[in-house]
């Protein structure tokens, strides 16, 4: 299972700035991770980065976030983070969204991992 | 009198264990914190005017304030972390950032024509210099036997 996720927010795809002197170095985003019944929440801090630049990709297990940065700000990194999951996030139902430099990405538990409650009918 | 402790330990059932193991990090090389608290802040110059770029994720204009008064430009801001309702917390890496710092900038600027973007987390401030400040071209006139 390979998905690749569109990214939606604010705005389209704009194009890199010529490339500068240096090149861009790459660090590890900070992220928040919050869990309830149904899915797992990620939260990350990518700013200078717009949706086109966001790249959302889960292989098997792992969960691979990359982040190119599209303003020029001359020292700017780039963002790069993997995680491994579990089986039980459905890969299929994978989203990410962009707002003010933070990345949201859902990662929805398959059917089988979600408790379920199961009723008690009167006799 | 009989007084009873009554010990409270976490306890993790089954489901809680898989839950916790249904995310793993693949490389937990974090940025330091000192990082975190001083946001990254770029001052450069370009031909008649300074440029600042400072990362400010999940900030909001109104949680800007910017101020210039001659040579000094003083920027403060914060942005506030709120956790998804109904949500556990399993990593929280992300800070609250509060900062406040004023330059010493190399010239005078104008305040009045001094603009400020924020977009996709990245806050840009385009400060004009003074014109007193700009480089003159001085004409250097051929003297002597004229």
């Amino acid at each position: 299972m390979n998905v690749a996720t569109n990214v939606t927010g604010s705005n389209g795809t704009h194009p890199r700035p010529a490339p500068s002197a240096a090149p861009r170095r790459t660090v590890v985003p900070r992220v928040d991770v919050y869990e309830n019944q149904d899915e797992v929440l990620l939260f990350l801090d990518v700013p200078g980065v717009a949706a086109g630049g966001v790249e959302v990709e889960l292989d098997k297990e792992e969960l691979r976030i990359r982040a190119r940065r599209q303003d020029d700000a001359p020292t700017g990194p780039d963002y790069e983070r993997a995680f491994r999951v579990s089986p039980g996030i459905d890969g299929s139902k994978v989203e990410a969204e962009l707002t003010n430099g933070v990345l949201r990405v859902r990662l929805p538990k398959a059917d089988a991992l979600r408790p379920r409650k199961i009723q008690v009918k009167a006799s | 009198m009989l007084t009873r402790f009554v010990r409270l330990e976490p306890r993790f059932g089954a489901f809680d264990e898989l839950a916790r193991r249904l995310f793993v990090d693949w490389d937990a090389d974090v940025p330091s914190t000192a990082e975190a608290f001083a946001p990254r802040i770029d001052l450069r110059e370009e031909g008649d005017k300074l440029v600042l770029t400072l990362d400010a994720p999940g900030v909001r204009e109104g949680d800007l304030d910017l101020e210039v008064k001659g040579n000094l430009f003083t920027l403060s801001g914060q942005r506030k972390l709120e956790a998804p309702k109904g949500y556990t917390a399993r990593r929280q890496e992300r800070r609250v950032l509060e900062f406040a710092r004023t330059f010493d900038l190399p010239c005078e600027v104008d305040a009045a024509r001094t603009t400020a973007s924020l977009k996709d987390g990245v806050l840009t401030v385009t400060l004009p210099k003074t014109p007193e400040a700009k480089p003159r071209t001085i004409p250097i006139r051929a003297g002597g036997q004229s």
